[in-house]
């Protein structure tokens, strides 16, 4: 192996090593997080005020900062106040939240010195006036995520198995003879090169039209495919436009069957659920663009093949 | 410009574009886009076509 292509090789790996093992330690750390806890009462609406038997809870933080997530379902007229206290349930209360209009109310309640100490959350439902003396119903869910971080050995093992593949890849290709020859790996340099810039005005498109856009209606994981299969889909064209897409050895009969089937079977596939096989009922961008690239590329790929094979019967006549 | 030499001098040995790009281990396209001028090929590929042809680069390359 010559030194330039054993100095990318390594510096390749260092790079793939690099950004894996940060994604998958940073998915393997994350913050502890208590299961949810959903419970219901009864509380009576009297014309005096609320009888309820809502008892405190208890809580055990882990880490230093914890937010507490509160939802309460229930009667609009019920407003509940949420206490918190350090010790004991008749200890002074460090945080006070009131949940207004409790139909559909939520809150998010931060602790920002809870480590070691016992936590009670107490809740206190009021009338705002506009409920008849009755029984209702509350439904209350809670959940509790502390800011200590737990390592799950999951992510980690994902990363691993990426990374061995990764590694793989990049030796294999490297180590391999070119079966391009020079002004094939000429034009596959330049059609890289513009695929590259397009993938990066892909992103940047994203980037500012979602920071303008309130609630943009595609999600990061289709631009980030979206914007891979496009510029994957721009360099091959471009480099079978150069005649420097198929090697010296290469089949191009049976790619561009394949490109037919993927196109096709994407564009399908992308309206099936795994279920609901036969029904067109959901279009996903992510299969959408799939599926028309692949298709562009077919069409491409057949076009340049008869143009090819015409050039070749004059050549020869 | 067009190489009509490179050319001349295959089609003296009967061979076809396909043949020399065998040959010298590149694409037909690469030796079609030579004979049309598209392409410059590099020393090295200048040197394989005039060993496969029997020509000297001055035959094949030299511009007067």
């Amino acid at each position: 192996m010559k030194k330039k292509t054993l100095a990318s090789t390594v510096l390749s790996i260092i790079i793939v090593t690099v950004v894996i093992l940060a994604a998958g330690i940073r998915c393997a750390l994350r913050p502890e997080s208590k299961d949810f806890i959903q419970f219901s009462s009864t509380v009576t609406v009297t014309d005096t005020g609320i009888e309820h038997e809502l008892e405190p809870i208890h809580f055990e933080p882990i880490g230093k900062k914890v937010t507490f997530d509160v939802e309460i379902d229930g009667p609009d007229g019920i407003d509940t106040e949420v206490i918190i206290h350090v010790g004991s349930p008749d200890s002074a209360s460090i945080v006070k939240e009131k949940i207004t209009g409790t139909g559909d109310g939520s809150a998010k309640i931060h602790v920002t010195d809870a480590e070691g100490k016992d936590l009670y959350m107490q809740f206190i439902p009021e009338n705002s006036g506009s409920l008849a003396p009755s029984s209702y119903s509350l439904q209350f869910k809670l959940k509790g995520t502390s800011d200590e971080l737990k390592f799950h050995s999951g992510p980690m093992m994902i990363a691993a198995l990426l990374l061995v593949f990764g590694i793989y890849v990049i030796v294999t290709t490297n180590r391999s003879e070119s079966k391009y020859d020079e002004r094939q790996l000429a034009a596959r340099g330049k059609a890289a090169m513009n695929a590259l810039i397009i993938v990066m005005m892909c992103c940047f498109t994203y980037g500012c039209l979602s920071m303008s856009v309130e609630n943009f209606p595609i999600s990061m994981y289709e631009v980030g495919i979206g914007s891979v299969i496009v510029g994957s889909t721009a360099f091959a064209i471009m480099c079978d436009v150069n005649d420097a897409f198929f090697g010296l050895s290469e089949r191009r009969a049976k790619f561009i069957a394949l490109s037919w089937v993927m196109g096709i079977l994407a564009l399908f596939g992308a309206g099936m659920t795994f279920l609901g096989l036969g029904r067109f009922n959901e279009i996903t961008g992510t299969g959408l663009v799939v599926g028309i690239c692949f298709l562009l590329l077919a069409i491409e790929l057949t076009v340049k093949s008869s143009i090819e094979k015409k050039e070749a019967t004059d050549e020869e006549s | 410009m067009k190489n009509l030499r490179l050319k001349a001098a295959r089609a003296a040995l009967d061979m076809s574009q396909q043949d020399l790009a065998d040959k010298v281990g590149v694409s037909r396209q690469t030796i079609n886009a030579i004979e049309k001028g598209d392409y410059n090929p590099t020393i090295k590929l200048c040197l394989a076509i005039c060993r496969a042809l029997g020509k000297t680069l001055d035959e094949l390359f030299w511009e007067e």
